[in-house]
Order: structure tokens, then sequence, then C-alpha cells
């Protein structure tokens, strides 16, 4: 019994035992910290089971109970970070967190709102990239100034000098990247975003060879874009380049390609000084890749290939003028859209769908991307051209009887088979007569058909100014089984 | 637009071709009596059989003398016109009209003056008279000449039967030669 007793004493005891949690989060480009809400959500239930907020310096502790928790950093303007590796965390013992850095909102929700809207609610195939490259306009480097974004107050702009980042971004700030040697703030690290980029700059390369931060990381993103940055003249004190404003900044130029990876000879040769890998992109379907035309300078030595690619079709360069960086390891950058196709596809046209569809019914349809419609219409042809045919073939029999016979009885004499000649010609004529209205029956109705056809391809035919390219190159989708947006691609051959 | 409406075209012209292939029903066989009624011919008659030739000059071509739907005719007068200018006659055969066990006694006097008068009498060994559509004579000419001439019946022919009673002839044909 007192077994017994002390086993339930136990279990009631571990049930019930609450643990501290601590950590750190802090806000992107910002000083203070404070604010961030940390929220833990029971596994089980998905309830709020405690929350906490950040202290000036980003600090925040809680008393929780022993259980499996999400949880989750929020804060007004800045994107929320989930930390639900795996599923759940098991807090059975005090806990320090890795610390999140939560990206500010920037224009990317423009994007973001674009995507969900076109994409991953409706499925919808989407015109790529003219289209959604205009969209992906990321910062306006020429005039240094953040555009307009929603959901976020002026006075939480980024610095001019922020990189325009379009999905997620894993970089310290400027102040806890300074001071990464001195202070304990843990690397910023983002797992499991969905679109991230990593940011790895040998400013941070070299300030952080004192400091125990690993590498900006990014796990598991089908959209990434790695930045290798080579500020480093600005603070290697190797040159003087921290007079000339538009050296100082990195010029930068990102081609986005389907997936190449290209790294700086420059920012690998100070990454291997440093402690800290080089920003890699893992499986990348689709990655941008910026490298800093201060590194191909500097690389000019070197065989290290300069990030673009003459031979995409769709790219997208990126080459913003030097910047004043205020804050050495951000990124300036300006991504335009460029169509590079050397040869535009002719327009589709309505016409041209009836044009095709006159000159072979369902030809037309192909053409619109109505197969079904295609298909339909050729078969319905296809029955009435054998229809047609069969009665062509009984018109002819019919035909070859009545000269037959029609011969037999003109060269008859003899009055019996005079009559009789006479009478199956006239039969044979009239199965002519027969096949023949058949014939033109179904030709009339081949003939309608095909004018239908001609008529429908023309309803469904391609609006003006439609082309072969900006229809189906790219498709965008977000499958909510793994969580993830996907990517097709298909290129036109002709 | 312009290959489209060219296109369009083309296909209701094949369509009209094939449509022009559908012949039109024409019976004129001269033994046809259907057809000689329809023509106005009555009978019984003297019909030439083929009523039309189309043949080159100087080729031979035959004519035969045929009397349709008769009721007993045990013997014939038959006077035919040609036009000697154009036509040269080469033979006069006995027809199978009259043809039985005994060839029928025929003959035929021929004056070159492009007229041809025939005379044959039916000796029957089961019958003495034979009726129905069958032919008395074959003529043979030769198109001398290229162009058109016709041959004819003249209005003093007689059919008789058996008793030497003349039969009413209705109709008369004619006979067309187109020589090239």
């Amino acid at each position: 019994m007192k077994r017994l007793i002390f086993s339930l004493f136990v279990l009631t005891t571990i049930s019930f035992a609450t643990v501290t949690v601590d950590g750190y989060a802090y806000l992107e480009n910002q000083s203070d910290h404070s604010g961030i809400n940390v929220i833990f959500k029971l596994h089980d239930t998905g309830t709020v089971s405690d929350s906490v907020t950040t202290e000036e310096n980003g600090y925040f502790t809680v008393q929780v109970e022993t259980n499996n928790y999400f949880i989750t950093y929020e804060k007004d303007g800045y994107f929320s970070e989930d930390i639900k590796p795996r599923g759940t965390i098991e807090f059975d013992a005090n806990t320090t967190l890795s610390s999140i850095t939560l990206i500010k909102r920037t224009k990317l929700i423009k994007f973001a709102n674009f995507i969900e809207n076109k994409v991953v609610d409706n499925y919808q195939k989407l015109n790529f990239p003219q289209k959604i490259l205009e969209k992906i306009q990321l910062a306006d480097t020429t005039s240094q100034t953040s555009p307009v974004r929603h959901h976020q107050s002026e006075t939480s702009h980024p610095p001019a000098s922020e990189p325009a980042i379009r999905f997620s971004k894993h970089a310290a700030p400027p102040e806890t990247t300074g001071e990464a040697g001195t202070s304990d703030q843990p690397p910023a690290s983002n797992l499991a975003t969905r679109f991230s980029k990593n940011v790895a700059s040998s400013d941070t390369s070299d300030k952080s060879g004192t400091s125990d931060q690993p590498p900006a990381s990014n796990l598991a993103t089908r959209f990434s874009k790695n930045v290798a940055l080579s500020d480093t003249s600005d603070k290697s004190g190797t040159s003087d380049q921290s007079t000339n404003a538009t050296s100082r900044s990195p010029t930068s130029e990102s081609v986005i390609r389907f997936s190449k990876n290209v790294a700086s000879s420059d920012t690998l040769d100070k990454v291997g000084a440093s402690d800290q890998p080089p920003a890699s992109n893992l499986a990348t379907r689709f990655s941008k890749n910026v490298a800093s035309s201060d590194t191909m300078d500097r690389a000019g030595a070197s065989d290290q290939p300069l990030a673009s690619n003459p031979a995409t079709r769709f790219s997208k360069n990126a080459v913003p003028p030097g910047a004043p960086g205020k804050t050495g390891p951000y990124l300036q950058q300006t991504i335009t859209t460029k169509y590079r196709s050397t040869r535009k596809p002719p327009a589709k046209t309505k016409m041209g769908a009836m044009t095709r569809s006159l000159l072979f019914p369902g030809l037309g349809q192909f053409y619109a991307n109505q197969r079904m419609w295609g298909y339909g219409w050729i078969a319905a042809e296809v029955v009435a051209g054998g229809l047609i045919v069969m009665n062509y073939s009984n018109y002819k029999t019919a035909y070859d009887d009545y000269n037959d016979y029609h011969a037999s009885y003109a060269n008859a004499t003899d009055p019996v088979l005079i009559a009789h000649y006479k009478t199956q010609s006239q039969n044979s004529h009239e199965n002519l007569e027969s096949a023949m209205d058949d014939m033109k029956t179904m030709a009339s109705i081949a003939g309608v058909v095909w004018i239908a056809n001609a008529v429908h391809a023309y309803i469904v035919g391609p609006t003006s100014g439609e082309t072969a390219y900006n229809e189906i190159p790219l498709q965008l989708a977000y499958d909510q089984n793994t969580d993830q947006f996907k990517l097709s691609v298909s290129i036109p051959l002709d | 637009m312009k290959h489209v409406t060219m296109f369009i075209l083309l296909l209701l012209m094949a369509c009209e071709e094939v449509l022009k292939e559908v012949p039109e029903e024409v019976y004129d066989n001269p033994l046809d009596i259907e057809a000689t009624t329809e023509e106005g011919i009555e009978t019984p008659a003297l019909m030439f059989f083929p009523d039309e030739i189309n043949i080159n000059t100087n080729e031979i071509f035959t004519v035969s003398v045929y009397a349709l739907d008769v009721q007993n005719v045990a013997g014939a007068y038959i006077n035919i016109n040609y036009d000697q200018d154009k036509l040269l006659l080469i033979s006069i055969n006995p027809g199978t009209f009259f043809s039985d066990l005994q060839d029928p006694l025929y003959f035929s006097e021929t004056q070159n003056s492009g007229k041809i008068e025939l005379y044959t009498v039916f000796f029957g060994a089961d019958s003495s008279s034979v009726s129905g559509t069958g032919s008395f004579f074959s003529i043979m000419f030769a198109a001398s000449v290229s162009g058109a001439s016709s041959l004819t019946y003249g209005t003093d022919c007689e059919l008789v039967d058996p008793d030497d009673i003349q039969i009413e002839i209705k109709g008369f044909g004619e006979g067309l030669v187109n020589a090239h």
C-alpha cells in the first residue's frame, strides 16, 4: 500500500511538475526586443497553455508544466515563427530555447498575399515570370527608402541597407552581429521555414570568428536565396573603401535560374578563414544566388564564374547601384525582371484557332489548349466522315450497278431482257439516289460539325496577346499535406 | 481570311463535283415500248436499232430494221431512205424475226439513189406468222464522209398478216448517223 501511495505521489508529482523554459527572441534590426509574445500551445489540444513576453534584451522565462508544446513567437509587424521540429517539444526539465529573430514584414507580404490568393487558394496557374517576377520587386535601391508596406508602420521600416527579402531572411541584427563576440545571443536560425533566405555575411563571419555563432542555415527550403556577401573590405582594414560609398556597399547581382549555385570565391576564401561555413543552398529547385560584384571584382584573378546565366530564358538580374551601407552585412539589391527570350512567339488569336479548325476539326481547340473539345470535335468529324464514306461506298456501288444495267438495257434487243435490265437499272438508280441523299445528309452534318467546330474554336480561342510561353512556363501550387509549395516548369521546345 | 474563303470554295466545288456524278435516269432504248411510247411513237412500229450511231469516217456499222410490238406478221415491205452522199451501202442480211426451221424469203432493191426496198416473207413450220419485236434485216453501211445523216422509213412500208391483210404501222423510228 505504501508503495502504491508512493508511486501515485511520484506520478502526480511528475505529472504536475513545472519546469523553467527561457531563451531569447529578437526583433530584426532593432535594439529593443521587448514585446515579443512567446506562446506555448499544448501539443495535444492546441490550446494556449502559457505565454510570456520578452524583455528589452529579448530574454524571456516562463514556468510551464511538463508537457509537449508548440512554441510560437509573434509580434505585430513581424513574421511569426514557430518551433515545432518534427512536431513537439517535451519539456521535462529546465530548458533554454534557441534564440529566434523575428523578421520584419516587408513588401514581401504583398507577394505572400498574392501567393495566397492566386496560388494557395485557387491552385491556379501563374504566368511566370512576367507577372510574378514583376511582383517580386524586392527593394528600391535607387531611392534607398523602403517601399510602402502594409501591415507595417513607418517607424518599423527597415534600414535602407536591409536586404530585400522575399520570403524570410535569416540574419542576425547588426547590433547583435556586431556584438556577437561578446554577447550570448545564439545565431539567427530558422527551422522549417517555407521560404527562406540565407545571408552569410562575411562581415559577420569576420566578427564571428571570435563568437560562437553557427552559420546561418536554411533547412528544407524550396525557395531559397543564398547571399554571399563580401563586404569584408569595409571592416577588414585591408582597403580604404570605407571612404567610398559606392564601393563600401557591395554591388550585388542576383540571378534566378533553375538550380544553380554560385559561391563567391572571395566569400569562400573568407569563410575559410572563419568558422562559418558558406551559405549553402540545398536542393533548391528554384534558387536565387547572389554574388557580390565586389566579390567579383576582387575575384578577377580567380576562376569563379560570375553569377550570370546567359542561357536562362527567364532570369532575374539585380545589379543595384552601390548603396552606402550603414550596416555592412546587409545587402542592397534590386531585382528586376528581364525577359530574355530571343524570339517572341507569335501571339495566339481567335482567328488562328478558327483557321486551324477550318483546316482540320479540333485543331483550333488544341491550339487553344482545349484538348477535350479538340478530341470531341475530331471524334464527331470522324464519325460523320465514316458515315459519309460508308454512304459514298453505297453510292459508288449503286452507280456502278446502274451503269452496268443501263448499258445492258441500252444494248438489249429482247423485250424481256430490256424490261429486266430496265428494272434493274431503275432499282440501281434508286439505290444511287438513296445513297446520294444519305451522303448529302452526312456531308451536311459533317459540314455543320465542321463549321460549328470552327465557330467553337473561335469562341474558345485564346485571347489576343496570349503566347505559348506565358501560358505554360511555371505553375506554383501549395500542397497542404507536405506544407510546401511546389513548382513545376515546362518549357515549350518549339 | 483569304485562305479560309478559298478553302471553303474548294470544299463546295468538291461537293458539287461529287453531286454531278449522279447520272440522270435515261431509258431510250428504241425497242423499249414504254420509252418509245413516251417519245410519241406508238406501236406497232418500225424502228432502227441502234437509233443513234457515232462512228468515224470510213468505218462500217450495222443497223437493224426492227418491227416493234407487232402481231401476226407474215410478210413485210420496208422502204428505207438514206443519204447516199454520206453513207455507202455495204450489204443487207436477213434478220431473226422471221427465222425458223426454214430461212425466210427476202430480197432487196438498191438503186443507188439513197433508197432501199426490202421484201421478206415468213415461212414457219408450226405457225404462219410471228408476233412481238424482232429484226427483219441487218443493213451494213460505211460512212463515206463525215457529218450527220439519217435513216428513215418510207411511208409506204407495209406489214401483212398470213391472210395478206395489212397491219397498220403506227410509228416509224429514225436512225441518226454521226460520222466524224
